[in-house]
């Protein structure tokens, strides 16, 4: 694994990778963390809304959509 | 929220208690109300928390010759709550002690799902895992043992799919067994699993030592709080954990319960966590999804990702250039079957049924023993008033109906995923936009639906500005006057307004924002569920009981509205008239209305008969029509012929058959090329209304009448919803601020529209 890995928001619609950490600021650090958002798990980005935002993602069998700006410091790195 | 923690209550109280009483607890969307639904078929109650306004539901069943108290909590992701809903669900399980848990989990997503069971395992209660939704797991392609997963956990493991009752007995014999003393139940070590160093069924890898010291403290603070008096046993455990977690919804609650010394005592923990570097929150959120992965590797037997029938609509449904046509087509679809299903039925309720019972009542009050005014007042009064408002029946169940279909199936968790980057421009989140969707059917409801927002501020803002979305009471006033005045324009009048009550509302919330309810966009996570076929029953349930909650308010509140009307329209205020007798214009309600009516001169409507008609619209909008008709019509409608029972049994019938045929051919037209004339509005029985409003009002000032209708304040029970969600001073300051918006922008609308009609 990279040591600094890349925004998850910053994937193209349908790439994979793997969760490396959420930023200790994010507001829903603990609900992410909860729906799996921990280290190691494999995400994947699913597609984008219409206007380029809220970012669909897939964790597990899980889909869930958060805002591009809440995902700047979910930080993953290529599965 | 009552903090209850100081009761402290035996975990099995069964051995003397004739009921069994469980809670029913799960993740959002895994099928929970259908489950609840299939075990209490009719017998479920559905009424609300005591403090609060989330609905709650309950049922009495018997199983086996036990009664089975059944409780059905709020979905929730985890126990660390984030919205109101999910603090009820924490709170419950706090205090409560039950005799057993019904997990009800996702087949199809187990790993997710299990995290809510660990963390749930952590209180020492009799639990049984309801595995549902097993056929749309093995549509995804995942294969399971559901013995493995009961191996596992420790813990009686039911394969079910509630939809079709599959396993509902089974799940009622296992619990009635799981909840007995002594029987099996998360067992010991099953509870240990996050707070034990040692599990026997699960390999036991080295633990990383950050969290081997994490896992330590919760035993220590687990073993301290189990000491504490007033901490009920059973959710020691739970609250270790939760304290070193951090959540922030707790502390509160222990301080409020005497519980300081708990919480200095954990405080002291965190330091000398976070001394060593070592975050509790992120260590626990791991090890409980370690511990997820491992119990679901031994479950799936086998996983083959298959492309679900969800991947293929939302490739459709949510795609980047058809997304948003296909959802302006879905809500003209809902509207058009709405109205046009639905008219005949309208017609029905608002003509034939109407004269009929007018012609019986007539015929039972002609004795003439009997007082003549009754016969005004029920033949001028209750019947057209309340039977005007009963015609709106019809629409508000097909409403539903669709509503409760868009939201059952997923398909309204995608709307706020369409509409989130644009309802963001306006300060609002994209998961506001379900409730004022439903605010179109009626804003009571979509008031309480503002619950899912996560901050209490945009829970208040949305309240705050719902009310202009126009609910389906506001409906027959916009159709009447449409007939009236613009009887070719009747479908733009309507669509026009729904318009303009929803651009009110975001242009107000986006000034809220600007001003007094200044916020960040926030943080927003939203669950786009598969996509699922509704059931029928549970839709009809959901529908019906809403639109039975209308009719008791025609039976109720709208009732005396229409008779506080009638007598005050009755009392003669000059001397020279009887009691029933007077002229309108001069009865005390002629007078009253006459009153306030030069406050809407610059609006353009300030004949007494049109400014009075608001007054009663204060308790429901729907009342405005019916007072329309008793100024207009009263005394028509009472001179009905009186008519015998077989004959109006008779006409009703034949009235009845006709209105199905009608409702019946109506339904291709729903799929048919956008054309106005399909979509133009059911003139209800009001004929005569029709004529006397072309009259008495001028096209400008009847935009202005509707606009102010649309937008003046919401009724008694949207006020009522809010005041109970957000107490008496913001429901106060709603009607006040309504008022005015409709004042000036009714003001605006006459101004501008009398130069162009």
């Amino acid at each position: 694994m990279s040591s600094q890995g890349l925004p998850l928001r910053d994937l193209q619609d349908g790439e994979s990778a793997l969760v490396l950490s959420v930023g200790a600021a994010n507001p829903m650090r603990r609900r992410l963390l909860e729906l799996g958002l921990v280290r190691g798990a494999a995400v994947n980005v699913v597609r984008r809304a219409p206007l380029g935002d809220p970012i669909e993602i897939r964790i597990g069998s899980t889909h869930l959509a958060l805002r591009a700006a809440d995902l700047g410091d979910v930080l993953v790195t290529p599965a | 929220m009552t903090a209850a923690c100081h009761e402290p209550a035996p975990p099995v109280s069964l051995a003397t208690a004739p009921a069994l009483r469980l809670l029913v607890v799960g993740n959002p969307n895994v099928g929970k109300t259908t489950l609840v639904n299939a075990l209490a078929g009719t017998n479920l109650r559905v009424g609300n928390w005591s403090g609060v306004t989330v609905e709650k539901r309950e049922a009495l069943l018997r199983h086996g010759g036990k009664s089975i108290a059944l409780t059905d909590l709020p979905g929730a992701y985890s126990l660390s709550p984030r919205t109101p809903e999910e603090l009820i669900t924490r709170s419950a399980l706090i205090s409560e002690a039950p005799d057993a848990i019904v997990n009800v989990l996702d087949a199809g997503n187990l790993e997710r799902n299990l995290y809510l069971t660990l963390q749930l395992l952590e209180f020492g209660l009799p639990m049984v895992v309801a595995l549902n939704l097993m056929d749309e797991a093995g549509a995804k392609g995942v294969t399971l043992d559901p013995a493995a997963l009961e191996a596992a956990l420790g813990l009686p493991v039911v394969p079910m799919v509630a939809s079709t009752g599959q396993g509902v007995s089974d799940l009622l014999e296992r619990v009635t067994a799981a909840a007995r003393p002594g029987s099996q139940r998360g067992s010991a070590s099953a509870a240990d699993l996050i707070a034990g160093p040692c599990d026997p069924r699960l390999p036991d890898g080295p633990l990383p030592s950050a969290r081997a010291e994490v896992l330590a403290a919760a035993s220590s603070l687990t073993a301290f709080a189990a000491g504490r008096k007033g901490i009920a046993p059973h959710s020691a455990r739970y609250l270790a954990l939760a304290l070193l977690e951090e959540d922030p919804s707790l502390r509160g609650r222990l301080l409020a319960t005497g519980q300081a010394p708990l919480l200095e005592q954990a405080d002291a923990a965190l330091r000398s966590l976070r001394a060593a570097g070592i975050e509790p929150l992120l260590e626990i959120a791991e090890e409980r999804y370690e511990r997820a992965r491992e119990i679901a590797a031994r479950a799936v037997r086998d996983f083959h990702p298959r492309r679900t029938l969800t991947d293929r609509l939302d490739g459709l449904l949510l795609h980047r250039y058809l997304g948003i046509p296909a959802f302006l087509l879905i809500v003209l679809l809902v509207f058009r079957l709405t109205f046009l299903v639905a008219g005949p039925f309208v017609d029905l309720i608002g003509g034939p049924l109407q004269e009929v019972t007018a012609g019986w009542a007539a015929g039972a009050l002609s004795a003439p023993f009997l007082p003549g005014f009754l016969r005004g007042l029920v033949g001028g009064a209750i019947i057209p008033g309340v039977g005007t408002v009963l015609s709106f029946l019809p629409t508000l169940l097909v409403l539903y109906l669709a509503m409760s279909f868009l939201e059952d199936s997923g398909y309204m968790a995608r709307a706020a995923f369409l509409a989130d980057r644009t309802m963001r421009g306006f300060g609002l989140d994209g998961k506001a936009f379900i409730p004022m969707i439903l605010g179109f059917g009626c804003n009571v409801p979509a008031i309480y639906a503002t619950r899912t927002l996560e901050r209490p501020q945009d829970r208040v803002l949305v309240s705050l500005v719902l009310p202009f979305m126009s609910c389906s009471a506001r409906l027959p006033v916009y159709v009447v006057f449409g007939a009236a005045l613009f009887p070719r324009a009747g479908t733009f009048l309507v669509w026009g307004l729904y318009l303009l009550g929803m651009s009110v509302a975001v242009l107000v919330a986006y000034l809220l924002r600007r001003t007094l309810l200044a916020a960040d966009g926030g943080s927003s996570i939203l669950e786009l569920p598969p996509y699922r076929l509704p059931r029928l029953s549970v839709m009809w349930k959901h529908a019906a009981e809403h639109t039975r909650a209308f009719a008791r308010r025609a039976g109720g509140v709208v009732l005396w509205a229409v008779v506080a009307v009638w007598a005050l329209l009755a009392i003669p205020v000059r001397p020279g008239h009887a009691f029933s007798q007077v002229p309108v214009g001069e009865s005390a309600f002629g007078t009253v209305s006459s009153l306030i009516a030069p406050a809407f001169a610059p609006l353009g409507f300030d004949s007494w008969q049109a400014a009075g008609a608001l007054i009663p619209g204060f308790v429901a909008k729907e009342v405005v029509v019916g007072t329309l008709g008793q100024i207009y019509l009263g005394e028509q409608t009472a001179s009905a012929e009186p008519l015998g029972f077989l004959e109006g049994a008779g006409q009703l019938a034949a009235a009845t058959w006709e209105a199905v045929v009608a409702a019946a051919s109506t339904l291709p037209l729903v799929l048919a090329p956008p054309s106005l004339a399909a979509g133009d509005a059911p003139d209800p029985a009001s004929g005569g209304l029709v004529a006397a409003l072309k009259d008495a009002f001028t096209p400008a000032g009847t935009l202005a009448y509707l606009v102010f209708v649309l937008l003046y304040t919401p009724c008694i029970a949207t006020v009522g919803a809010i005041a109970a969600e957000h107490g008496r001073k913001l429901a106060w300051l709603t009607v006040g601020y309504q008022l005015a918006t409709a004042w000036l922008l009714g003001m605006a609308t006459y101004q501008v529209a009398r130069y162009i009609l």
